[in-house]
């Protein structure tokens, strides 16, 4: 194989510590460094394929199972996108079958998510693993209104996050990144209202940079994020839907 | 079409310059020398295949990292192989069998020790602890206190090797968990300064275990843009490592990344990007020299 030889180090030469006494001693002379890219070019070890392939078997056939039909590419996009919209509204959705207290919306951060589009077509079981690789619930945090301002802010901030229907920002397009209006199901931001939103614990315990959301009042529902896609995704296949999502204005730019 | 290496590698950001094998002289003087290979992987994140599809489609792999791994072994006498953490999440290896495999490849491919990153709590400390019993090298860090856990006795502060007349201190430090991992995952584990404890650390394998070697497995991270502690921040803060191998930022490192420590004496630190996208490699070359002696005085008892 190649060798990159990425760099020769200098000669270090290390003096002696104490003027008397100094016996043979080995010292760093030289370093060097290479980076081997484990590309097609690499060969593999058979011994080490044969153990993988049981556990590879186990997790292609549960994997590969479709859990329903995509009706159009789900992209993620900034500030809003179909992929983001489908991700809040499903959680939503599955959440209120956990928990029978009010949610008044959903959140999701945008680099939680892990794809960049979900393709139309089938979906299997891998992709919303792929989508969700991580292992985080549901949980729904109670804000003041001053906090919950503050987290709209962080999400806009941030480019835009996935949030649920009902939920319209309205964003500077001076500044891209004020405020200027914020509706939740038809009525106006109310600062003196507590919140019920629907997030993850990653983003609750203060997670991409949500360090305000740590230590406030929630409850987990102890349902994974990425059980709740699957979840969402069964039920409207049962149901005889496919998956869809539309643009809605949910995070966008006034006039 | 075909990539060359070093376009593959201009393409993942690591401007690499290509030096022809034999470039030092060492035969001139091969006698008195002697030399210890590292190999090292960090984030591997459950990337047991190659990348399906994405950017880096086609790469990474445990069977070949085993492959090479064993290859470079019978090349050379004295290897280390060692992982600094996020060994899991990722793929759904890891949803699945929550490490099993992974430590399975690892114990296959012989690694001598991994530290412990922070999404190796993603399974809760009871899948860790699981694995680190089946696990035949030992995890290590050195800032985490376990002593409220049922981790406690299975992560070590440090481990010592001996390759020929060379004694290598290896030892472990890991980034702040709260904030990072959900708290119900990773319980009482208590997160100590790891500079401090880096420190005490490196003295003890230098002063004590007279380690002409001592290497940290870092999951700090390389470097912020805010003053949170990092490897260039450990690297200028403390004494005694010779070596850092970092994780936690998934960078892939571009140029010779030699800093000064704390006492203007260099170190290298070494990151490989992610996912075993690539296998990282530091040959230690050490000569035999009657004008130096051994680092000297007393230092605290570590673990």
């Amino acid at each position: 194989m190649i060798l990159l030889k990425k760099h020769l180090l200098n000669i270090l030469l290390l003096g002696c510590l104490v003027a008397a006494g100094c016996v043979p001693y080995y010292q760093i002379a030289k370093t060097e460094n290479t980076v081997y890219p484990m590309d097609s070019l690499a060969v593999s070890n058979t011994e080490v394929e044969a153990l993988v392939a049981p556990f590879k078997a186990q997790l292609d056939a549960e994997m590969n199972k479709v859990i329903g039909e995509v009706k159009q590419d789900l992209p993620k996009e900034k500030p809003e996108s179909l992929l983001g919209n489908f991700v809040a509204d499903a959680i939503l959705v599955a959440a209120k079958k956990h928990y029978d207290q009010p949610i008044d919306f959903a959140v999701s951060n945008y680099g939680g998510l892990r794809v960049p589009n979900i393709p139309a077509g089938p979906i299997t079981t891998g992709m919303i693993f792929e989508l969700m690789p991580f292992e985080n619930r549901l949980t729904v945090v109670h804000l003041d209104g001053k906090t919950t301002k503050q987290f709209f802010e962080h999400m806009v901030a941030k480019g835009g996050w996935p949030v649920s229907t009902g939920v319209q920002v309205k964003v500077s397009n001076v500044d891209s990144v004020s405020v200027q209006q914020i509706m939740i199901d038809d009525a106006i931001f109310n600062e003196k209202q507590t919140y019920h939103i629907l997030t993850s614990d990653y983003i609750a315990n203060g997670g991409d940079q949500c360090d305000f959301l740590k230590g406030k009042d929630r409850d987990d529902i102890g349902l994974l994020f990425r059980d709740a896609l699957i979840e969402y995704t069964k039920m409207q296949t049962a149901a005889g839907n496919s998956i869809d999502a539309a643009l809605e204005g949910r995070t966008y730019f006034g006039e | 079409m075909q990539v060359s290496r070093r376009n593959f590698l201009k393409s993942l950001g690591a401007g690499t310059t290509l030096l022809a094998a034999g470039a030092f002289p060492f035969e001139a003087f091969a006698k008195d020398h002697f030399k210890v290979t590292i190999l090292h992987t960090n984030d591997v994140h459950s990337r047991i295949e190659p990348f399906a599809r994405g950017k880096y489609k086609g790469l990474g792999g445990a069977a070949r990292r085993a492959a090479l791994i064993k290859k470079i072994r019978q090349e050379e006498t004295h290897v280390l192989l060692l992982d600094a953490g996020d060994i899991f999440q990722g793929t759904p290896y890891f949803n699945f069998f929550e490490g099993e495999l992974d430590f399975k490849l690892m114990n296959a491919m012989a690694y001598d020790a991994a530290t412990i990153g922070n999404h190796d709590f993603d399974a809760g400390m009871e899948a860790l602890k699981k694995q680190a019993k089946a696990a035949k090298f030992p995890l290590l860090n050195t800032n985490y206190d376990f002593a409220n856990t049922m981790m406690d006795g299975f992560v070590k502060p440090y481990q010592t090797f001996q390759k020929g007349p060379i004694k290598v201190g290896v030892f472990g430090v890991g980034v702040e968990l709260d904030g990072l991992v959900p708290a119900n995952l990773f319980g009482k584990t208590k997160y100590n300064d790891p500079i401090q404890a880096a420190q005490k650390t490196a003295d003890y394998l230098k002063k004590e275990e007279d380690c002409q070697l001592v290497i940290c497995l870092s999951h700090l991270g390389y470097e912020y843009e805010t003053d949170k502690v990092s490897d260039k921040v450990l690297a200028a803060k403390t004494t005694g490592i010779d070596l850092i191998i970092g994780g936690h930022t998934h960078t892939f490192l571009e140029t010779p990344t030699t800093f000064e420590n704390a006492e203007g004496k260099p170190l290298v630190i070494n990151q490989v990007g992610w996912a075993g996208i690539m296998l990282g490699r530091v040959d230690f070359y050490f000569r035999k020299d009657r004008k130096s002696k051994k680092a000297v005085g007393k230092a605290q008892k570590v673990g």
